[in-house]
C-alpha cells in the first residue's frame, strides 16, 4: 500500500510540476527578466563587462525552470505521500481527500508561508551575494523548526483530541505552533538589506508570484493526491469485500 | 456491515513497519533532489563551476530559496 501511495504521490507532483511551470512562465518569468534589466544596468553603470553566461536565459526560462518545478513538485509529492500514509486512521477519522486537503495546507504554512514571513523569495540581484552563506543557514534553520513544530502540533492536537475536543485541541496546537514560529523568527537575524534603487514593483511582483507558485503546487499535490489516493482505498476496499464500499 | 468495515485494510492506518522503508528511501531521494535544485553552487558545493546554478537559476528564485 505504501509503495502504491508514494507513486501516486509523485505522479500527483509531476502534474503540480508541470503546472507551476506554466504559471511561473506566465507571472515569474516576466518578474525575473525586469530584475535581470536592473542588474544588468548596475553592471554596466559600474562599468563591468556583461559575465559571461554558462548557460542561456532562454534554458534558464524554459528547460532549468521546467527541470527546477518538477524536481521540487516530484520530492514534495513523494515526501507528502508519507505524511499522509502516517497520517492515515492514526489518532483522526479524516477520510482520503479531506486528510489530504489538511496535510496540504499544514504543509504549505510550515514549509512555505512560515520561512517566507522571515526570509521572503527575492528576485535576482536584490540580495547581497556574499551572506549567501549565512542567509541559506538562516532559511534552513527557520524551515526545520517550522516543520518540526507543524508535526508536533499536529501531534499533541491528536492527543489532546480525546481529552478537550476536537476544535479545542486544534486550537490549542496551534497557538503552541504560531507561539514557536514567532519565536524564532523574533530570535533569528535578518536576512539583509535590499539595494536602495531596485525597483519595488518587480520586488513586489515577484513575490507575489513566487508565493502564487508555490500555493499551486500545494494545491494541485493536495487535491490530486487526495483523489488518487481514495480511488485507490475504493478499489482496495472492493477487491476485499467484493462490494462497493467506499 | 460493522465488522466487515472493520476487517476492510483500507479503513485502518498503515502499519509503521510498512512505511519506515519507503519514508527512508524517498526521503533519502527527495534530500539530494531539493539539494540540487535549492543549495549547490549556492551556499556550498559539491561541483566546482556554475553550470547547475545557473540551469535551475530561476526556479531556485521562483520557489522562494536563498539566492544572489
Amino acid at each position: 500500500m505504501m509503495g502504491k501511495l508514494l507513486v501516486r504521490g509523485m505522479i500527483a507532483g509531476l502534474i503540480a510540476g508541470m503546472l507551476g511551470y506554466g504559471l511561473s512562465k506566465v507571472i515569474g518569468e516576466p518578474q525575473v527578466d525586469r530584475a535581470i534589466a536592473y542588474e544588468e544596468q548596475v553592471n554596466q553603470a559600474m562599468g563591468n563587462m556583461a559575465e559571461p553566461e554558462p548557460v542561456s536565459r532562454e534554458t534558464q526560462a524554459g528547460l532549468g525552470l521546467l527541470t527546477g518545478l518538477v524536481t521540487y513538485s516530484v520530492a514534495i509529492g513523494g515526501l507528502f505521500s508519507v505524511a499522509f500514509a502516517s497520517a492515515y486512521k492514526r489518532g483522526n477519522s479524516l477520510g482520503p481527500r479531506t486528510l489530504s486537503a489538511a496535510i496540504g495546507l499544514a504543509a504549505f504554512v510550515a514549509v512555505v508561508a512560515a520561512p517566507a514571513l522571515k526570509y521572503p523569495p527575492s528576485p535576482p540581484a536584490a540580495s547581497d551575494p556574499s551572506t549567501i552563506g549565512m542567509r541559506t543557514a538562516m532559511y534552513f534553520v527557520m524551515l526545520a523548526i517550522s516543520v518540526t513544530g507543524m508535526v508536533a502540533s499536529a501531534t499533541l492536537a491528536t492527543y489532546l483530541r480525546g481529552r478537550i475536543g476536537g476544535w479545542q485541541s486544534l486550537a490549542v496546537a496551534l497557538a503552541g505552533y504560531v507561539c514557536l514560529v514567532a519565536l524564532t523568527q523574533w530570535g533569528l537575524p535578518s536576512g539583509g538589506t535590499i539595494p536602495r534603487n531596485f525597483p519595488i514593483e518587480t520586488l513586489y511582483g515577484f513575490r507575489i508570484a513566487a508565493m502564487a507558485v508555490q500555493l499551486s503546487v500545494w494545491i494541485t499535490i493536495a487535491v490530486v493526491f487526495g483523489y488518487f489516493a481514495s480511488a485507490l482505498f475504493a478499489r482496495k476496499g472492493r477487491g476485499i469485500l467484493g462490494a462497493g464500499i467506499r | 456491515m460493522s465488522h466487515a468495515i472493520a476487517t476492510n485494510p483500507t479503513q485502518t492506518a498503515i502499519p509503521v513497519a510498512q512505511i519506515m522503508p519507503w519514508a527512508f528511501f524517498i526521503g533519502l531521494l527527495a534530500m539530494m533532489a531539493l539539494y540540487f535544485i535549492s543549495t549547490e553552487q549556492g551556499a556550498v558545493h559539491m561541483f566546482d563551476g556554475t553550470g547547475v546554478h545557473e540551469f535551475v537559476h530561476d526556479g531556485r528564485h521562483l520557489l522562494g530559496f536563498p539566492c544572489h
